[in-house]
């Protein structure tokens, strides 16, 4: 009797996986289905067959038949989608991680000060013109800004323990700093800069290309794969400082290297795209309802329906006003209000 | 058997040592209490062994080797630790958190074989029927039962425990404190708990060490240790030690003071 008992918790354990990963292969098929919907919304009127035709004959390197239909294919809509389908994967696997990492449910790119970092850095650039590596444009300064309150967290480890509370705090001051700074720089600034600020500041999808989109995806699916492998390693750090040492983990070192990690991948993110917030504290909690706190099935979860909540951010963003609506303003809009549903009709604490 | 021998640790949260010298050498699989009045170092003491807190002075050996030289990771494989209590942000189900004692085995996988131990250990701890409930949805008892499973999961040589009936009704009181001392005698695992309760301590330890004073005041078996002048000289109240079914049993007199 005993070894039945035993093979029913290894059966209903091996079930809860299927489960987990069937919800997350649908999640990811449903991803497809709106991205392969999404090339063919848009203004200029381009029918479905002939959307697959330009895409097939791009990537057979065929000459377009209508070139004025493919440029709007190619190189309108098809970056925005898939950049919309990674920066939301990667925002949301950063947060995953961070919320474990820190075990605070609060923690997210933004709030850890590196989106805001990257705001000030693009407002050096577009107002003051100051660029921090010569040639490197806005992109390079954003990025660096981004780092700086994971820099500052690192100085001050070495004079005293580096506690997920002293980490978030510290973020989340940089963050007002940052904030501020740059504000500053929007009361100095003339009015077509601050128009160009505005924009990055609430995020947009718009202006990337091919070569962003290449080192965007390349960063994020390493970053990706390596939180995938820590995963386990991220369920137990979640668990208490104390315990999580005595089961093998060097928990103030590791949590500043794999805090560092995420704060490159996020700050690559967040330096092409300007500051798009609530992808990355929304998914996890969405994605932790649904698969419970397991990082090994979270992070992907978490990443797909991030990638899905940006998607539609930004075929809302294309298709509802012909003025620019960028993708940020998007996401908080229709992410804050799924966010407060699933909250109100969990009946489960999903955090406490 | 594994042999775990404390030497010369001494250790202070300020600049005075709050232990100063203690040793000690535990090499039996049996149930070692230790106990002694709040705030006297217990908690510090286990929290020692374990690499939780650097020692300023002395070395702990796991079978002649220090555990400063071993990675956490190879320590995390012979010594398990059960905290007194954490604090869970997220919701984490029983099984996941039994299933965490098997990491330092089979860090990224989970196999069958990690899911039969956590299983034997849901079992021995009377958790099985809650294995997919949420764990702050559990009273603080059962935590503390999740927590010890958890411990048992991990399979180690030296099980280490912070209060672990602190929260429990006396009946699980008497089941884990039993259950502690029979899987020491059984698994051939030293079992070394810091336990408040002098009764629970006198009824079911093997061996007892009263911390008091930056040291080990007292140090061997129940009837050696568990005595009216170590009661008075440790707890500083009087008490009276008497037979009860062949172990000692403390009972307190108000009235006595030190």
């Amino acid at each position: 009797m005993v070894e039945d008992g035993r093979s029913e918790f290894r059966r209903s354990y091996h079930r809860m996986v299927a489960r987990r990963v069937l919800f997350i292969l649908g999640c990811a098929v449903l991803c497809l289905l709106v991205m392969a919907y999404a090339v063919t919304l848009g203004p200029y009127p381009v029918s479905m067959s002939e959307v697959y035709g330009i895409i097939w004959d791009a990537i057979i390197n065929m000459p377009y038949d209508d070139a004025d239909a493919a440029h709007v294919v190619i190189d309108l809509r098809l970056p925005r989608i898939l950049g919309a389908i990674v920066c939301g994967f990667a925002l949301a696997v950063c947060g995953t991680a961070m919320q474990s990492l820190l075990k605070n449910p609060l923690a997210d790119p933004y709030t850890m000060g590196i989106s805001s970092g990257a705001g000030f850095g693009a407002a050096l650039a577009f107002i003051a013109g100051i660029e921090l590596v010569f040639g490197g444009g806005v992109v390079l300064n954003a990025f660096i800004f981004a780092m700086i309150p994971t820099i500052i967290i690192l100085f001050m480890s070495r004079f005293r323990r580096a506690t997920p509370t002293m980490m978030i705090l510290c973020g989340t001051s940089l963050m007002y700093l940052f904030n501020a700074l740059t504000q500053l720089f929007m009361i100095v600034a003339d009015p077509d800069d601050l128009s160009t600020v505005y924009k990055w500041m609430v995020g947009t999808l718009e202006d990337i290309g091919y070569g962003d989109l290449l080192i965007i995806v390349v960063v994020a699916a390493a970053g990706s794969v390596i939180v995938q492998v820590l995963a386990n390693r991220l369920n137990v750090m979640g668990s208490g400082d104390e315990g999580a040492k005595t089961l093998g983990i060097n928990i103030d070192t590791e949590r500043l290297l794999i805090l560092i990690l995420i704060t490159v991948v996020a700050a690559t993110v967040v330096s092409f795209t300007g500051i798009i917030g609530f992808v990355g504290l929304v998914a996890p909690h969405v994605a932790r309802i649904i698969v419970g706190s397991d990082n090994k099935y979270l992070v992907p979860a978490a990443g797909i329906f991030g990638a899905l909540l940006l998607l539609l951010a930004d075929i809302a963003s294309r298709l509802l006003t012909d003025m620019i609506l960028p993708v940020g303003v998007v996401t908080a809009c229709i992410g804050g209000p799924i966010f407060m549903y699933l909250i109100l009709r969990s009946s489960k604490e999903a955090w406490t | 058997m594994t042999r775990l021998e404390v030497s010369g640790l001494t250790f202070g949260y300020g600049s005075e040592p709050l232990l100063e010298d203690v040793s000690f050498t535990l090499d039996r699989p049996e149930l070692v209490c230790v106990i002694g009045p709040n705030g006297v170092g217990k908690t510090t003491l286990v929290k020692c062994m374990n690499k939780i807190l650097k020692p300023w002075s002395g070395s702990i050996l796991l079978d002649g080797e220090d555990v400063r030289s071993m990675s956490l990771m190879g320590l995390a494989r012979r010594m398990a630790f059960v905290p007194n209590r954490i604090d869970s942000v997220f919701r984490t189900t029983v099984a996941e958190m039994v299933l965490m004692g098997r990491f330092p085995h089979s860090e990224w996988a989970t196999s069958d074989h990690d899911l039969d131990v956590a299983e034997e250990a849901l079992e021995a701890t009377g958790l099985e029927g809650l294995s997919h409930r949420d764990i702050n949805e559990l009273s603080s008892g059962q935590m503390q039962k999740v927590l010890i499973a958890r411990g048992l999961a991990q399979e180690p040589d030296v099980l280490i425990l912070d209060e672990p009936t602190s929260n429990l009704d006396v009946k699980h009181q008497m089941e884990v404190m039993g259950f502690l001392r029979e899987y020491a005698a059984s698994r051939g695992v030293i079992v070394l708990m810091v336990c408040h309760d002098l009764n629970l301590t006198a009824a079911f330890a093997d061996r007892v060490l009263i911390v008091h004073d930056k040291g080990i005041a007292a140090d061997g078996k129940v009837w050696d240790v568990m005595t009216e002048e170590n009661i008075m000289r440790a707890y500083g109240v009087g008490s009276r030690v008497i037979d009860a079914d062949g172990r000692p049993h403390v009972i307190l007199l108000p009235e006595v003071r030190g």
